[in-house]
């Protein structure tokens, strides 16, 4: 990943991230019975994590993981053979296609499907790291809704005392289920809970990928020249329910409204076109060209060998 | 008396709402449990009926919220905790094996803690919280475990727990959850706790089970019934402490003893009733367990359908005994 996430290649790469994320989401949410998509929050996931380099630790959350997968170069093949427990499976379908992060590539696996353990133990992630005397630095996202769980205050704390490597990231979606987080937190902004363990942090907007990339580099530049944790709110909208059935009819149309018009991927084709001056006809290019290539892996691997009891 | 065809899970509503109108002290804490209808749809109803002040949404914050149910239970509340998915016990488990199982003894009587842990678990068509913890929350004495096989006992010990006055845990199998109506009895009516239900009665073997299991027990003693073998059935209802009487009596008359549970097999259940058996009974066969490999719960539904008990295990393990 190109460092300068101004250049054109960075431009294009967080592009492709972004679309690579919706598409397999789209795909899911047809396809599946069941399925939990990151719709609106690709921003975040792809920002958050789009500056990490060999050697850093990626600890997604559970929603909108792909992405991530992919910018730490899990394959397409690889990434669909978990959705469809095909032997491309990383985990070999022990896993959830949206848990099953490679460890080889220094994503930590979601092994629980309990919210929290993953946040605390990819505290020991950096812990570690800072006391092998390496260089990696460990972001670590979660949602609104476990912002309020006791370990992440906890490691929270502790990744501040011990100085520890890394950049939390809220992936605020400002829901947990069929919860409104504000109803629910003492604060307005997650980031206000971290400034109380004296951590530096502030609420971004995570619909702007570039503000997003911007926040994150700070802080991960910070963690990695030994200033200890930042935190990070990216304000964004869960585009839908909580899952593929759930119709949320708890949003209300005014909100839905409000953040549609903020669609990540729209604004970022916007800002390419009117600050960049990259045309329409190559932004279209680039999403066909994306589209393609999700739908033929996706066939691709659907015909491919499923797991089974005798191939484990 | 009047009854009207319920699932698994709305016969646990129909209890909460007629014990809630009876008594203004009982509560429920929970995530999404108020307009949204509680996690696959447990609370429906409830809050349109009882409102904020008695239908408390909290965070997510289950080890606080267990602790804070059971503060609530210490000063004249009898509060239902819905805790999600049954996954999350072993967040919890420190409230519950450390704090609520011990108030009782360790205060001479004096501190009881008349809450409901609700929680739904095992796999199911919701695929996403596949595991069994009845085992972990069984080792340490002072907490009552139960699981319901079917609606009308669903309905009959959820009332039981809520009237308990001290702390019981209640398993709602997913399995079973949305799966075969009933006709439950419309008023309110109580199972007691710690008494298994015979649903069927046999000489050959005895067949134990709770939860899911029920289930596959009754097909599976169909299907042995037309081979001429005659099983006894006997759900355990109450996991913890579980019927010693009945399973040791159904024992002695058939001599055979097959248990089953979803819950992984090592140092499980089904080891504490054989173990329990074979003290008092001399067996005519080895006792069978069946239960999950002792191996995490895969995903891939190919995997993961090979860590539950089936019909066909059943009649191949009983079959296996008249060899
Ligand atoms: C400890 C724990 N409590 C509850 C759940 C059930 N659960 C699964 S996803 C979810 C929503 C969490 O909200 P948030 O962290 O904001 O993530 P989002 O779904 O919005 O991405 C909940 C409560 C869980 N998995 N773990
Ligand atoms: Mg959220």
């Amino acid at each position: 990943m190109p460092k300068d996430e101004t250049s054109i290649d960075a431009l294009w790469h967080m592009y492709e991230g972004m679309l690579v994320s919706r598409m397999l989401d789209e795909k899911c949410f047809q396809d599946f019975a069941e399925w939990y998509p990151a719709f609106g929050e690709e921003a975040v996931t792809i920002g958050a994590f789009g500056s990490l380099v060999d050697g850093d630790f990626a600890v997604p959350h559970y929603r909108g993981s792909m992405g991530v997968f992919w910018l730490r170069g899990m394959s397409l093949e690889e990434i669909i053979g978990g959705l469809l427990f095909r032997t491309s499976s990383v985990s070999l379908g022990r896993l959830s296609g949206l848990h099953g992060g490679d460890f080889e590539k220094q994503i930590l696996p979601s092994v629980t499907n309990v919210l929290g353990p993953n946040v605390s133990s990819g505290t020991g992630l950096a812990m570690a790291e800072r006391i092998r005397g390496g260089s990696g630095v460990t972001v670590i996202a979660f949602g609104d809704g476990t912002a309020a769980l006791g370990t992440l205050h906890e490691s929270v704390n502790m990744a501040k005392i011990y100085k520890l490597p890394i950049l939390f990231v809220c992936q605020n979606n400002q829901y947990s289920i069929s919860s409104r987080s504000s109803k629910f937190h003492s604060w307005d902004s997650v980031a206000s809970w971290a400034a109380g363990y004296n951590l530096p942090s502030s609420q971004i907007d995570g619909n702007d990928i570039m503000a997003v990339r911007a926040a994150a580099n700070e802080g991960i530049d910070r963690a990695r020249a030994g200033g200890g944790p930042t935190l990070v709110d990216a304000l964004t909208f869960r585009m839908g329910g909580h899952l593929s059935t759930d119709k949320a009819q708890y949003q209300s149309d005014e909100e839905r409204v409000k953040w549609e018009s903020k669609d990540p991927i729209k604004r970022f084709e916007e800002y390419l076109q009117n600050s960049r001056q990259i045309s329409v006809t190559e932004i279209s290019q680039v999403r066909e060209r994306v589209q393609r290539n999700v739908l033929e892996t996706w066939n691709k691997v659907l015909a491919s060998e499923a797991v089974s009891l005798a191939n484990q | 008396m009047s009854s009207q065809r319920l699932t698994l899970r709305e016969a646990v509503i129909e209890a909460i709402d007629l014990e809630m109108e009876r008594d203004p002290n009982i509560v429920m804490l929970g995530q999404d449990i108020g307009e949204f209808g509680g996690p696959l749809q447990s609370t429906m109803g409830l809050w349109e009926r009882y409102g904020d002040s008695r239908i408390i949404e909290t965070p997510v914050a289950e080890q606080g919220v267990v602790a804070l149910g059971i503060g609530m239970s210490l000063n004249g509340l009898r509060p239902i905790i819905d805790l999600m998915f049954a996954d999350f016990l072993p967040l919890v488990a420190n409230e519950l094996l450390q704090l609520a199982t011990n108030l009782n003894y360790m205060s001479n009587g004096k501190a009881r803690a008349p809450f409901v842990l609700r929680t739904r678990g095992g796999d199911g068509p919701y695929r996403a919280h596949p595991q069994n913890m009845e085992a972990l929350l069984s080792n340490i004495p002072g907490l009552c475990v139960v699981t319901p096989g079917s609606p009308v006992a669903a309905k009959g010990l959820m009332v039981s727990a809520m009237r308990s006055d001290d702390p019981v845990v209640y398993i709602e199998p997913i399995f079973l959850y949305q799966g075969p109506k009933e006709a439950v009895p419309t008023e309110q009516y109580a199972i007691p706790l710690g008494v298994a239900a015979v649903p069927r009665t046999g000489g050959d073997v005895t067949l134990v089970c709770y939860g899911r299991t029920v289930r596959v027990m009754q097909l599976a003693a169909a299907k042995l019934g037309k081979e001429g073998i005659d099983c006894e059935i006997v759900d355990l209802q109450t996991v913890t402490p579980f019927d010693r009487e009945t399973v040791i009596n159904s024992a002695k008359k058939t001599r055979r003893l097959v248990v089953a549970h979803d819950a992984w097999m090592n140092c499980g259940v089904g080891a504490e009733i054989v173990a329990t058996v074979t003290g008092e009974v001399d067996l005519a066969a080895r006792p069978i367990r069946l239960a999950a490999p002792n191996l995490p719960i895969a995903y891939a539904p190919v995997l993961r359908d090979n860590s539950r008990p089936t019909v066909d295990n059943v009649v191949e393990a009983v079959t296996r005994m008249f060899h």
